[in-house]
Formats: structure tokens, C-alpha cells, sequence
């Protein structure tokens, strides 16, 4: 009995493990797939179309012994990681008071609520005036484009801090601080890890689109002068850059997540 | 003992709509304080810059008034390129994340690609496919699918998937179809879901049609947006930017009614 218990389980093992197996081989292949047709596409398509895998990678190699795009790897991330810091601390303010404060929440929310609805780089133009060419408008685009989620996600997380979670605390004689410090922040940090999430990936829209139309640098601009200039097989090295980037960062938020709020996995994502 | 509490709920209802008051005077009150500071503030700076609230206001009803309609044809350019790009991504979206959600084999073979082109900025993708399909609308609405179909995709195929697990057994225990299963149970049930992922894509939407027409050909509203404050024209380029925001809120509020009657229905 316990004997063919065990055989099963086994058994069970294996097949999951076969399983599993089969799984890489299918996703592996289908990557291998379209790696192939980018090869033999860029074997017989004109050049100015479309290069040919090989050369992308050889260019990868190339460009990165090179120092520029290294400099401009590293503009494009401080301009990022600047954005994506101004956004998480002005955002989870604003969304703490918001929450905290009714009357405050009145007055700010139809702002806030309209420009997280609003195309914000219709604004880029007007950025670019104002704050000239360089890093500072694409900072600015980054943060208009990555706050409104944080803020959106910390606000959702103050005022769902139930009541059987404050009451209790406000009833042994917790100070105003306290229940900030020790009843809302772990409270909410799931929230604004969820937030955060999605400022990423927005965040990283805000720097490419800023990187395009103010002054061309980062990546962006490698990006845009290898294809204005048809180098096809160049022009796919910052965009593999700027995945990894995405996917990268994404990652890390979610590794925060389980580090600092491992207890509650709570997602809010609405309103990209 | 009825009269006591009829006098606690009028005093609390009372008391809801004085606070239903008091939001809308402060309302009202930080709109006027705001709009002030934008009248002052466009009135001391240098026009090349800024512009106050009145030339603003000035400008966007001349520009509705205009005899050639330029903002109204702007409007429709871009309109033209957003919405067969949105339902086509909309569609597709539905359809391949039903199909990953309901097969194994089909999630394991598109997973990678989905993943890597969800982690892609679409907007890099436009200087590539200004290569491959020039100046055309075609590059505009391909690049609008591209930005839409994701969020609409992972949310269904998300939502199949915990659908699936939930409702498929009691459906086959009653004898249901494959087809039936598909069409009476999951994807109604998915439906929830599915406006989550559209609402997500109505912004990504909005976001790369503009930054297209700023790229690609200078036309639409993207278009007359650059083309006001590449001529330092302020209060004029102001016009295309309040009418974005409205198209932005008013689909976005459309979609939050639609999907609160949806769920409605559901719960009832």
C-alpha cells in the first residue's frame, strides 16, 4: 500500500517533469522559429529592409565594445531611473494625503484623474520650451507619464486599509504617526509595488518618445539614426537594449515586492 | 422607537448632502484659483512660452469656428487611424487570448513572443516600420495594434484561464459542447476581464497614434499639435491638447459606466 504510494508519487514526478520538458522544447522552438525566418528573410529581402539575424548579433558585439552605445545605455537609464524616483516619491505623497485628506483629495482628484486620462506626450512640445533639449524635458515626460499609477495605487491602498485593521489601533492609543508608520505603510506597499509595475513600462514609453523628438540622444537616438540611415541590422541593438531594460526593471519590481510585502499580493491595474 | 431613527436617518442624510456641498464649493473654488493662476501666470510670461487661460479660450473657439475646419479634419485623420486600429486589436486581442488561454500547446508556442513584444516600448517599433511600410496610415494603425492588442490579450487569456478552471466541470457535467462551453460559458464569463484589458489599451492607444503622427507624417491632431509649437503659437496649440484630454476621459469614463453596468448584470 504505503509501497505503491510511493511508486505513484514518482510516477507523478516523472510525468511532471517530462512534462515540463516538453514545455522548453515547444517555447524554445518557437523561438528558434522565428529567429530562423528573421535569417532567411534577411537573406533575401533588400537590405535597407531588413538584415540578416547574424548581423544584428555581430552588430551587437561590435556596438558594445564600442563606447557610445555603452553612454548611451547609460544616458537613457539615469534619465529613467531619475523619472521613475521623482514619480514614486511625489506620487506616494500625494496619493497619502489624497487618501488621508478628503478635502485635498477634492481638489486634486479631477486634475489628476484628467491627465492620467490625457495622451500626456501631446504635452513633449511644450516640455521642450519650457525646459530646453536635453535631460530635463525627458525627465519631465518620463514623471508625467509614470506618476499618475503610483498615485492612483497608493491612494486605492490608504483608503482600503480596512477598518478592523485601524480601529484596533486608534483603540490602544496609536498616535497619528504610528498608524502611518506601522498600520497603513505595510498596508499599502503591495499597492504601490502594483503601481509601480505599470509605471515601468509607461516610464520607459516617456523616455523613448522624449529621446525621439527633444534633443536625439540615449537610445532612442541611436535608434532613430540607424534607421533614418537604413543600417538594419544596427537599428535592432537599442531595441533589444531597451527590452531588456523593460523586462529587467519589471522584474526587479517584482522581486522588491516579494522582499519588503511578501504577505499580500494585491493588484491594481487599471488606467494605463 | 421609529421615531428616533427616521430622526438619525434624516440627520445622516442631511449631513451626506452637506458634505455633497461642501465637495463641490471646494471644487469649484480650486477651478477658479487654478484657471487665475493660469491667466497671471500666461499674462507675465513671454507669449513664445506660455499663454494665458483667455488667449487659450479665444483660440480653441476660433479654431471651432474656423471655415476650413482644420481641427475638425485633424480630428477625423486621427480618428481614421485609432478606431479600425483599436477594434482590430480589440478582436484579435480577444481571439488569441482565448486561444492561449484554452490551449496548452497554443500559450506554450506564443508566450515568448507575447512576453517579448509586451516588454517592447511600441513606440521604437516606429522608426522601424516607417522603413518597411513608409508614410503611410497603414504604419499608423499596424502601430496603434501593436500598442493595443496586448493588454486586451494577457487580461482575456488571464481571465479564460480562471473562468476555465472554475465553470468548465459543472458545463461538461451537463453535457455541454466544446462550442457551447466557449460561447454560453467562458467567454461571458471573461467578459469582466476583457473591459479591463480594453481600458488598459485605450491609453497606450491614444498615446502612439500621437506620437505617430508627430513621427510619421505631420497630421491628425499629433500633426497640428507640432506644427502650433514648432511655430511657438501657444494659445493655438493648446486647442489640440484639450481636445486629446476630453477624447481621453470621455472614452475612458464611457468604458468605466459600461463595464459597471456589465458587472451589474453580473452580480444580479
Amino acid at each position: 500500500m504505503t509501497m505503491s504510494l510511493i511508486d505513484a508519487a514518482a510516477r507523478e514526478a516523472a510525468a511532471r517533469r517530462a512534462n515540463r520538458r516538453r514545455t522548453m522544447v515547444i517555447r524554445l522552438t518557437s523561438v528558434a522559429v522565428l529567429l530562423l525566418a528573421w535569417e532567411i528573410g534577411g537573406l533575401y529581402m533588400p537590405r535597407i529592409f531588413l538584415a540578416p539575424f547574424h548581423e544584428t548579433v555581430a552588430a551587437f558585439v561590435r556596438l558594445g565594445r564600442d563606447g557610445n552605445l555603452v553612454m548611451a545605455t547609460l544616458n537613457s537609464v539615469a534619465v529613467l531611473l531619475a523619472g521613475l524616483l521623482i514619480s514614486v516619491v511625489f506620487g506616494v505623497i500625494l496619493g497619502l494625503v489624497m487618501g488621508r485628506y478628503r478635502r485635498l483629495d477634492w481638489m486634486l482628484a479631477p486634475y489628476i484623474n484628467g491627465l492620467y486620462a490625457t495622451p500626456t506626450v501631446a504635452l513633449l512640445p511644450v516640455l521642450s520650451l519650457w525646459l530646453g533639449l536635453y535631460s530635463a524635458p525627458k525627465v519631465a515626460i518620463v514623471v508625467l507619464l509614470a506618476i499618475f499609477p503610483i498615485i492612483k495605487n497608493t491612494y486605492a491602498g490608504v483608503t482600503t486599509v480596512g477598518q478592523e485593521l485601524l480601529e484596533p489601533a486608534i483603540s490602544m492609543g496609536a498616535s497619528e504617526l504610528q498608524i502611518s508608520r506601522q498600520v497603513i505603510a505595510p498596508a499599502i506597499v503591495p499597492f504601490i509595488m502594483a503601481g509601480l509595475r505599470l509605471a515601468v513600462g509607461r516610464g520607459i514609453v516617456g523616455l523613448v518618445v522624449g529621446e525621439f523628438f527633444t534633443a536625439q540622444t540615449g537610445l532612442g537616438g541611436v535608434l532613430v539614426r540607424y534607421a533614418s540611415s537604413f543600417q538594419t541590422a544596427e537599428m535592432f541593438v537599442p531595441i533589444i537594449i531597451l527590452v531588456a531594460l523593460g523586462y529587467g526593471l519589471t522584474t526587479l519590481v517584482m522581486v522588491l515586492q516579494e522582499w519588503l510585502a511578501p504577505w499580500k499580493e494585491t493588484e491594481r491595474d487599471q488606467g494605463v | 422607537m421609529n421615531v428616533p431613527a427616521d430622526i438619525a436617518a434624516q440627520a445622516e442624510l442631511e449631513g451626506a448632502r452637506r458634505l455633497h456641498r461642501e465637495r463641490q464649493i471646494v471644487i469649484a473654488v480650486t477651478l477658479v484659483v487654478f484657471l487665475a493662476a493660469w491667466e497671471t501666470v500666461g499674462r507675465l510670461t513671454n507669449p513664445l512660452f506660455f499663454a494665458p487661460v483667455s488667449d487659450v479660450a479665444r483660440e480653441f473657439i476660433n479654431a471651432l469656428l474656423d471655415p476650413r475646419a482644420r481641427l475638425l479634419h485633424g480630428l477625423i485623420e486621427t480618428l481614421s487611424v485609432l478606431v479600425p486600429g483599436f477594434v482590430i486589436a480589440a478582436v484579435l486581442g480577444v481571439a488569441f487570448g482565448v486561444l492561449m488561454g484554452r490551449s496548452e500547446l497554443a500559450y506554450n508556442i506564443l508566450d515568448p513572443h507575447v512576453t517579448i513584444l509586451y516588454n517592447t516600448p511600441r513606440v521604437a517599433l516606429i522608426p522601424i516600420l516607417l522603413l518597411w511600410m513608409g508614410v503611410d496610415d497603414l504604419l499608423k494603425i499596424v502601430i496603434v495594434i501593436l500598442a493595443a492588442i496586448f493588454p486586451v490579450l494577457v487580461n482575456t487569456m488571464v481571465g479564460v484561464r480562471d473562468v476555465s478552471a472554475h465553470f468548465t466541470e459543472p458545463a461538461r457535467s451537463m453535457q455541454a459542447s466544446e462550442r457551447q462551453l466557449l460561447w454560453k460559458v467562458i467567454l461571458p464569463a471573461t467578459f469582466p476581464f476583457v473591459i479591463v484589458g480594453i481600458k488598459l489599451a485605450l491609453g497606450r492607444a491614444l498615446t502612439t497614434v500621437i506620437v505617430a503622427e508627430f513621427f510619421v507624417s505631420v497630421s491628425g491632431l499629433g500633426g497640428l499639435l507640432h506644427t502650433a509649437s514648432s511655430s511657438y503659437q501657444m494659445a493655438r496649440m493648446f486647442t489640440p491638447v484639450i481636445i486629446l484630454a476630453a477624447m481621453g476621459i470621455a472614452l475612458d469614463a464611457g468604458l468605466t459606466y459600461f463595464e459597471r453596468g456589465v458587472l451589474r448584470r453580473y452580480r444580479s
